[in-house]
């Protein structure tokens, strides 16, 4: 019945219908959940209904969508994606300590969680936990992490000691980004900006004629600011399947009950 | 050309006059005159008389050449800086028949009582009066106040002042379609207005710079840096703001940044704190051709409801807020605009202000370099005019 409605709200969505697309909503989640609770670790009561939560997010119901997630965690505490997107759109409505809160519980579980780790680190410094942020950023340098992370988290880090006016210490760890990522484009005018703040002209004209091109691809921050990637492809793709089987199961029940 | 029957009594007037061998050409300088003080911005005026055509006449400043004319009259408007110091100025005139000479003045540095430099300040003021320019005032018009203390002016200048400006860009996603082709076809649209003296850079940015062509007067590379943009990204526009403060520094005379953007940054680094503050400590103008986002509620910024994971709309608001309060203690102008095919009247507009400024220069009597922040007001005396001009400057 879940993946039936939820079918249905995406069909009556797409033709902008959208007090029947709510309706199909509310059955879809309200199907899912109580199947949740009937049979918990089932594999599609948490990803349809995170996959709810994403859609009204994105519609700019982002209350709604806390909700839901919220709902979802309390059916399945460890939910990974739904951590995540909880802290997501907890950080767009800037409540970044309870964003914190839940990335924290979210790097607790898989401690390997890269993007988590950048999100709590940035999240921690927004809340004034300044030394807990600049350690998580630390962290995020080495080897092993995914370069956009990697990137970012070295850019943040260097706007954190300028913040602190740690001058030295900002222009140290931008000569060191730049020596990993010379391409970064963000990361020569953090430079240039340092260089100015220390009064050193000639040494910004350096760092601005240094730009390099605009790099292809999304750019690390543009990322940061998109919606993460929750697996939905793969748990859109699950939710498919199983559809097309439960209506398949629905439809022999309903000739079973018609005869 | 001048008739040689001229000559004589003209060769007479001209002490400055420098004939070449063979005398059948000859340049004087007719201001500024040898020894005169001279600071900021100044016309150099030349007189040419020649038996043949006159081909060109060649303006240096310092050693360097800072203009070429090809027909009278030769004035030429150039900027010597704010610092105190001598200058020698040179006119090189040039026949058909290859024959040239030479004139040369040196100019000397205002006095100056106090024990430490003291830079000329200069204020680019547009007059207008019911949405027309006004031109025909004089310095004796204008009265500078420098923290309420009404200034004498030193300098006067008015009309045509070369420039150095930076087309700043935006083209990430939301100005995609009609916007980003109105926006280059506008930028172009300023950019052959340019005249021979007159120098700009393209910047193209979305979430990062796209385009960056030297600052330049070749007109075909500047076209060029707006061929072939596509919008698409987000919006890094307090960097590119700041890296074009940055690159300005480094020019003499007036400076312009041009900035087309709805103005909401979704992806810099710099603080617009930080860009402000340079905008404050720059004497560029800054022109902002905002785009209104939103159509319905289009410049409430006080209705800022965009969120991101970087900012809240206070954060959003407070951006705006501080780019838009650089730009009028800049003197320069926000110029709000609806649809695309305002953009390329609105550029023409700009560099039409930029022809007909005033330049007014006077040496601030309360200097103490401190950092500390100005506040200065031109008032203009005459009937229903309204003069704009920096707010302030930072006395460093």
């Amino acid at each position: 019945m879940a993946l039936l409605h939820r079918r249905l709200e995406r069909s009556y969505s797409a033709r902008s219908q959208g007090p029947l697309a709510a309706h199909a909503r509310t059955l879809a989640v309200d199907a899912a959940e109580r199947l949740g609770r009937l049979q918990p670790g089932n594999d599609f009561s948490a990803p349809l209904m995170v996959a709810v939560a994403v859609d009204l997010a994105q519609a700019n119901a982002g209350a709604t969508a806390r909700e839901l997630l919220e709902r979802t965690l309390r059916l399945e505490p460890d939910c990974e994606p739904a951590l995540l997107a909880l802290g997501f759109s907890l950080e767009r409505a800037a409540e970044h300590q309870q964003a914190a809160a839940t990335y924290g519980r979210l790097v607790e579980l898989r401690p390997d969680h890269h993007e988590g780790r950048l999100r709590l680190a940035l999240n921690l410094i927004r809340t004034g936990r300044r030394p807990e942020g600049e350690a998580g950023l630390r962290g995020l340098l080495g080897a092993g992490t995914p370069t956009w992370v990697a990137t970012l988290a070295a850019q943040e880090l260097v706007r954190l000691l300028i913040a602190e006016e740690r001058l030295e210490d900002a222009g140290e760890a931008a000569r060191a980004a730049l020596l990993r990522t010379p391409g970064d484009q963000r990361q020569w005018i953090l430079l240039a900006s340092i260089l100015h703040s220390q009064g050193r002209r000639p040494e910004v004209l350096e760092a601005l004629r240094a730009l390099p091109a605009a790099s292809r691809g999304v750019a690390p921050r543009a990322r940061y600011s998109e919606w993460p990637d929750l697996g939905a492809a793969a748990s859109q793709s699950r939710l498919g399947e199983l559809a097309r089987g439960a209506e398949s199961r629905l439809a022999a029940a309903l000739v079973e009950i018609g005869r | 050309m001048t008739v040689a029957r001229c000559v004589p009594l003209l060769a007479l007037a001209l002490a400055a006059a420098a004939p070449a061998a063979g005398a059948d050409i000859w340049v004087t300088i007719t201001a500024p005159r040898e020894g005169e003080y001279a600071i900021g911005e100044v016309e150099i005026a030349a007189e040419v008389v020649a038996r043949a055509e006159v081909a060109e006449v060649e303006f240096a400043l310092d050693g360097r050449v800072v203009g070429t004319l090809v027909q009278p009259p030769y004035r030429l408007r150039v900027d010597l800086g704010g610092q105190s110091i001598a200058h020698r100025l040179a006119v090189t005139a040039r026949d058909a028949e290859g024959g040239q000479a030479t004139a040369e003045v040196s100019t000397l540095p205002p006095p100056i009582a106090a024990d430490f430099e003291v830079e000329l300040r200069q204020l680019y003021v547009s007059v207008s009066r019911d949405g027309e320019r006004v031109l025909d005032l004089n310095g004796a018009d204008f009265t500078i106040t420098d923290e309420g203390v009404e200034q004498p002016l030193v300098t006067f200048a008015r009309g045509d002042i070369p420039f150095t400006a930076v087309l700043l860009i935006d083209a990430s996603g939301s100005m995609f379609g009609d916007k980003i082709r109105a926006a280059t076809a506008g930028a172009a649209t300023f950019i052959a207005g340019m005249k021979a003296l007159d120098q700009a850079q393209v910047l193209v940015f979305s979430d990062q710079l796209l385009v960056r062509t030297p600052i330049t007067d070749a007109k075909e590379i500047l076209a060029a840096g707006l061929g072939g943009t596509e919008a698409r990204g987000g919006t890094a526009l307090t960097d590119s703001l700041f890296v074009a403060l940055q690159l300005l520094e480094e020019r003499q005379g007036r400076r312009v940044v041009i900035l087309l953007s709805d103005g909401i940054d979704t992806h810099s680094v710099v603080d617009m704190e930080q860009a402000s503050a340079l905008a404050r400590t720059s004497s560029a103008l800054v022109y902002w051709i905002r785009f209104a986002r939103d159509a319905d509620n289009p410049f409430d910024d006080g209705g800022v409801t965009m969120t991101s994971a970087w900012r809240s709309s206070q954060e959003y608001g407070r951006q705006i807020e501080l780019l838009t309060r650089a730009v009028r203690e800049s003197g320069g102008e926000i110029i709000p605009i609806r649809r695309a095919d305002e953009i390329a009247p609105v550029f023409l507009r700009i560099l039409d202000e930029l022809r007909s400024q005033y330049v007014l220069g006077y040496y601030p009597d309360d200097r103490r370099g401190d950092g500390r922040w100005h506040r200065v007001r031109v008032k203009v005396d005459a009937p229903g005019a309204e003069a704009r001009a920096p707010r302030g400057y930072v006395d460093d």
